[in-house]
Parts: structure tokens; sequence; C-alpha cells
């Protein structure tokens, strides 16, 4: 019982981290694009996240 | 039977009310009194486990009532409307994202390096005033502020701080916006800058590891970009691995007299390599330096503190600065001017932050499943920004109060050798011999600690303390304080980075209206010559700070401070005006009151920096004063070119305050007399809404 609830807790964790990390934006992106015309590549959508995100204010003070 | 049944069911209810109830009360005599011991304990060390029992005490009663109140009864918060994270799902920038997610998210745009540098300073009046401020301005200003500004833009499709200026209140209010914007972001970024250059100088250990990050990112970069694209986990594992290697490889580059004599560099030759850096940085593709570099940073900064807090949990260090120090009266070495307005104007964004309005209507808003949701992310993330601040203040208060002014003050008050700052600061009441201060500089791995202004290295020195006091004791004391040196650094130059880049952007769409190609973002000579304009302001700034006899963090910290609470202001006018126009007028002062004191405060500090006659304080009469030097001939010939200079940095900062003042005193008068106009009945109130959607979604998710 235990040690379940400690797998369940560190998944959870780790899917947190992936998630705030954008490490599973791709996968995130491909499952639930049901949307017209060729998904990108991983690596055009890493780009293009990247321009979009550093093309705005990401951080501060 | 059934009747009993029903009594019990009851009985059990009540007794849960009864429980929480209990709870609550605990939690709330639990904060109340830390706070206490904190304030009124003197004539002995507090315990910092006081200060984290004050701050969490407070966050928690403050999260479950105010929060709860302005959430239902001002903002009105409601879950059965579709979000734009719902309505406008593109699954690139709007996005519907678990909250727990968003708020990793918020919070690791909204952390700075503020809340960390300004407490520091702030410790210079004793731990009193700042620790209130930090835990009072942020459940009353920081926190509130950051939650109605993301509740309007989420009512908005997430459009910016400045569209909603415009929108709401007037159509310069945008305008005044976007430019006080720009002018914040260019001495935000000479400060912080200049904080690094005063960590880094004469350091070879601490240069030779930054300098490290920076193939260290690139690694990273091209690691995420060819190699295992968009594998960011993986990339920063080995990054920080990579980081750690440097760290410790820091100390035989300093023992090497040959590498250290490469990377000892003075404050002048560091300002040029940040600025040439920057520049790069800025004109570079983001994937190979200022992406990789983000992450890497993002990650140490979460992980520093949470070690922090471990490490103040687990040492428990007395804080050996008093309450309250003499320097309440304006004389204090670190920063000149009194406890009001200026111990607020220093601790700035670990209490309240103008800033963080542009996050909070920026990518935020359109990443929430729920309204409900922003209540957590705008209000808690800024809870959790503004115990980073009460966390620093700790760190720094641990350090004997003569280290800590030694460490702090620059070589034009307390002297450039050990033993006269030692006597100096000893004069003051803070006892300390030069064999300590020596000593102590030994044990970190460092040939001095003095002078270093700007708060990173005391910082670092009290997190070393803390930190050795967990793992590895005095053996690792130089390990942990050229770590938390690179956090420090890696983390500003992250924001150096990426502020440079968007400054550049807003450069960009300001004189695209002017000659079109300069608005492309992706045409390179715009590129460069845009580039160029933002470092060479923020660079201009830093170098000025660089020379400064007085230590630069005087002059260029408070003006900051300035800029960001008057941004604050701006983002509390538009949110004034919304609640009004939306009728709820009654609740108003929830976001009037803290703009009334921000108002307050930057005016008094506007005013003294400019006008004030202690030439420490006033721009004006520091320039008068050396100009009295130079027309009475008692500078040295060689000496006058660079005092005229001087001269004309200080009419230039006092320039930069007054643009500030005047163009939020414009968009004051502008909203007052909307509000006026509202309120009176002239005017219809307007309000730029979204229509409701009912949403599609059953439940709240997350």
């Amino acid at each position: 019982m235990k040690r379940r609830t400690l797998a369940v807790l560190s998944a959870r964790a780790w899917a947190w981290l992936r998630a705030v990390s954008g490490d599973d934006a791709y996968e995130a992106y491909v499952a639930r694009a049901a949307r017209p015309g060729a998904a990108p590549t991983r690596q055009e959508f890493y780009l293009d996240r990247l321009r979009r995100k550093y093309s705005r204010l990401s951080r501060c003070c | 039977m059934v009747r009993a049944w029903v009594n019990l069911a009851g009985v059990l209810r009540g007794m849960r009310t009864a429980l929480v109830i209990a709870l609550w009360t605990a939690i709330a005599l639990v904060g109340a009194g830390a706070l206490a011991s904190i304030a009124f304990t003197r004539g002995e060390p507090v315990s910092a486990i006081w200060f984290v029992l004050a701050a969490a005490g407070t966050y928690l009663v403050a999260y479950r009532f105010y929060s709860a109140f302005l959430a239902a009864r001002v903002l009105g918060l409601d879950d059965t409307r579709a979000t734009p994270a719902e309505r406008l799902d593109d699954g690139r920038d709007f996005c519907p994202t678990n909250r727990w997610v968003v708020i990793g998210h918020h919070f690791a745009a909204i952390a700075g390096p503020g809340p960390l540098v300004g407490p520091t300073l702030a410790a210079q009046f004793g731990y009193l005033p700042g620790t209130l401020w930090l835990i009072a301005g942020a459940v009353l200003g920081g926190c509130v502020q950051d939650f109605v500004i993301l509740f309007c833009s989420l009512r908005r499709n997430g459009k910016s701080l400045g569209q909603m200026a415009r929108e709401e209140v007037s159509r310069r209010g945008g305008m005044i916006a976007i430019v006080s914007v720009l002018a914040i972001m260019i001495i935000l970024l000479a400060v912080v800058a200049l904080v690094v250059v005063n960590a880094l100088k004469d350091s070879p250990w601490a240069a030779s590891t930054l300098f490290m990050t920076i193939p260290i990112a690139m690694l990273m970069g091209v690691y995420m970009r060819f190699w295992r694209p968009g594998r960011v986990l993986e990339a920063s594992i080995v990054g920080f691995a990579l980081v750690l290697l440097a760290v410790v490889a820091g100390q035989w580059v300093a023992g090497s007299p040959q590498w250290a004599r490469v990377f000892t560099l003075s404050g002048p030759a560091l300002a040029i390599a940040i600025i040439i850096y920057g520049f790069a940085a800025s004109a570079l593709p983001v994937w190979l330096l200022l992406a990789p570099r983000d992450y890497l940073s993002a990650f140490i900064k979460v992980g520093a503190i949470l070690a922090l807090a471990g490490g103040i949990l687990v040492v428990r260090p007395a804080i050996l600065m008093p309450p309250l120090t003499r320097f309440v009266d304006g004389t204090g070495p670190v920063f000149a001017g009194k406890i009001f307005p200026f111990c607020f104007i220093t601790i700035a964004c670990g209490a309240v932050s103008g800033f963080h309005a542009l996050i909070s209507s920026g990518t935020t808003p359109k990443l929430l499943m729920r309204e409900g949701h922003a209540r957590l992310v705008g209000y808690g993330a800024m809870l959790m920004e503004s115990f980073v601040g009460v966390m620093a203040m700790v760190a720094a208060c641990a350090l004997h109060p003569g280290v800590y002014f030694a460490i702090n003050s620059p070589a034009g008050i307390v002297g450039a050798t050990a033993e006269k700052a030692a006597a100096t600061i000893s004069s003051w009441g803070y006892p300390v011999d030069a064999a300590t201060l020596n000593g102590l500089a030994a044990r970190v791995g460092e040939h001095t600690l003095l002078n270093r202004t700007g708060g990173a290295p005391s910082l670092a020195v009290g997190m070393a303390q803390i930190f050795s006091g967990t793992i590895g004791g005095d053996r690792l004391l130089g390990i942990w304080y050229h770590f938390a040196i690179m956090f420090e650094a890696l983390f500003i130059l992250t924001v150096l980075d990426a502020g440079t880049r968007v400054g550049r952007f807003m450069v960009q769409e300001l004189l695209g209206h002017v000659y079109a190609p300069l608005g492309r973002t992706s045409w390179y000579p715009s590129v460069l010559v845009t580039s160029g304009l933002i470092v060479a302001g923020w660079g201009y700034f830093l170098y000025q700070g660089v020379r400064d006899p007085l230590g630069g963090i005087n002059s260029l910290w408070p003006l900051f401070g300035i800029s960001n609470q008057l941004l604050s202001a701006v983002a509390l006018v538009v949110a004034t005006t919304i609640l009004l126009k939306m009728g709820r007028g009654r609740w108003a002062w929830v976001t009037l009151a803290p703009m009334a004191w921000l108002v307050t405060v930057t005016m008094t500090a506007s005013y003294q920096k400019i006008f004030h006659p202690d030439p420490r304080i006033g721009f004006l009469a520091q320039a008068r004063v050396l100009g009295e030097q130079i027309a009475r001939g008692l500078l040295p010939p060689d000496k006058v070119a660079q005092t005229e200079r001087l001269i004309f940095n200080n009419r230039l900062d006092a320039a930069v305050t007054a643009l500030f003042v005047v163009l939020i005193l414009i968009l004051i008068a502008e909203a007052l007399y909307e509000w006026y106009r509202i309120l009176s009945g002239r005017k219809v109130a307007a309000l730029q809404e979204t229509p409701h959607v009912p949403t599609q979604w059953a439940e709240a998710g997350g």
C-alpha cells in the first residue's frame, strides 16, 4: 500500500516536472492536435516554441 | 432510528467545522506569536525559525481568507465562464494547462534577482522593517496586484497591461505603460548587471565559473536543437552536472597563477565583457545560448531556493543583526536615505513588483483552465516570491552585522583595507576586526570580501554558512559560497539576455512606426541596430555605476526601485478603474489603498532623489558639490574630465527620475478624471470584457 502511494506520488511529481519544464510539450501537442495539416516535427515544434517564448517578456526581476 | 442518524451526521459536521475553526485559529495564533517574537525581542539573537513561522502563518491566513474574499466578493471569479485557454485553444499560445503547472511557470517567470538583492540591501536598517514590509506588502499589495491584473487580463483574452491601460483608462495610458516598461527595463538590466560585476570583480574563481556556463549552455543548446530535439530535462541534468563541476574547478583556476591572472578582472573590464555578452545573446539565435541558459538557471534557481528553505529549517541560524540599526536616520553606508521611503523602495519586488503585472497579463492568462485558478496562481505565486525575500533577509541578517557592513559598503565610505574598514565599522557600534574579515575571505576562497556592494556576495556568504551548516561544514564553505554566487549571477544573466531581447522587440515595434523595415524582427540590420540601442542603454548606466565612487548601487538601485514601484502604481490604477467600471466601487479600496501607498512612497523617494540637499541622496546636490570642487580648483587636472562626466550622470539620473514621475502623474490625473465621470454618472462605464461564454467542460480540472 505504502509503496504504491509512493509510486503514484513520484509519477505525479515526474509528470509535473516534465510539464513545467516543457519537456513533454511536443507529446502533449501531438496528442491533443486533431488539427488539419501535417503536424510539425519535434525539432520544428521546439524551435517555434522557443521563438514564441522569447519574443515576449518571460523573465522578470 | 433515522432521526438518530441525521442527528449524528449533524453532530459530525459540527465537529468538523469546529476542528477547522480550531485549526485556523491555531495557525493565526502561531503566526501572530512568531511575529510578536521577532518584533519585540530585544538584546538577544532571535532564531530564524520565527521568521519562517511568522511568514508562513501570515501567508496561510491571508490566502485562506483575504484571497477568498477577493475571489468571491471583489472580482466574482466565475467557473462557469470559459477561459481564453478553452475558447481560443491553439495548442501553442493558448493552451489549457493544469493549475499546478501554471503556477510553476508563473513562479519561474516572476522570481528574479530582485527579492534576493532588495532585502539584503534593506537589512542595513535592521531585520525588522524589511521583514514586516516583505510580509505585509505582499499580502495586501503585491499579491493583490498580481491576482487582480491576472483576472482582468483573463477576462480580456489575455491582453497586455499596456492594451488594458489604453482601452480602460485613456489612449495615452497605453503609451505611458510602454514607455515606462522600456525605461524600467533599461535601469533594471543595468543594476542587475552591476550586481554581477561587483560579485565577480577580482575573483578568478567566481569569474571562471560563470564564464564556463557559456560553453555549457551552448552545448545544451546544440543537444536540444540537433541531437535530442526538445529534451529539456535530459539536457538540463547534463548541464547542471557540468555547472557543479565548473564551480569545483573554479578553485583550481584560482589556485593556478597563470589562469588566475586571466580571470582576475577589474570592474570596468567585467562591465565591458557583460555588455559584449548581452549584445551577442540578443543577436544570436535563441536556441544556442538564451534558451538553454534559461532552462539551466530555472532549475538551479528552484533548487537553490528549496535548499535555502531546507537549510534554514535544519540549521535555524541565529539572527545577529539588531531589529533596528542606527541607519534608519538615513546615513546608512549601503545606500543613503531614511527608512521612509527608502526601505520600501529598496525591498521592491519581494513585496510589490510592477513587473509582475506584465507576466500576469502575458503568458499566464492564456493557460488557465478556470477563472477560479487565478487565485492560486496570481495570489499564491506572489506569496512564494515574498517568502524568497524573507529567506534572503534571514541569510543576510544571520551574518555578523560588522561583516555585513564590511561586504556591502563602498570603499569611499569604509575604506579599502580590512584594518580601515574594521575600525570604521566598529566605531559605528558593530564590532569587527580585520583578522575576522580576512579570515572569512580566506575561508570562502577569496582575496577579499570588502566593498562588494550589490547584495549578492553578502547573500552568498549567508547562504554558504547555512548550507555548510547542513552539509560539509567549514571545509565546503568555499564551494558553497561560489555555488551561491554562480546561482545568483547565472540567473541575473538570464534576466539580462531575455530582457535585452524583449527590449529589442519593443524598440523594433516603436521604430517600425518610423521606418517599416526596422520593425521586422528577422531583418538582420534591424536586429543589430536595435540590439545595439538596448545594450547601449543599459550598458551606459552599468558603466556609469562601475565608475561611480559611491559604488553605483547607491544611485541605481533606488532608481530601479522607484521605477518598479511606479509601474506597480500604473497596474493598480488600471485595476481600480476596471473595478469601478464593474460596479465594484465598494471594494475598490483593495487596489486603491496599495496604490495610494505606492504613490506616496515613490513620490517622496523621487523628490528626495532629485532635490535632497545631502549629496549622497540628491542627484542634483551631488552634481552641485562636484561642480564646486571643479570651480574651486580642488581637483587635479586629470580628474576634471571624469568629474564632469559624473556631474552629467547625476543630472541624467535626476532627469530619468523626473520622467518617471511626470508619466505616472499624467496617468493618475487621467484616471481620476475617468473615475469622476464614471462615479458621477457623466459617462457610461464601458467595460471592455469579452462576453460570457459558458464552459463546455463538465467539472473543474486540475
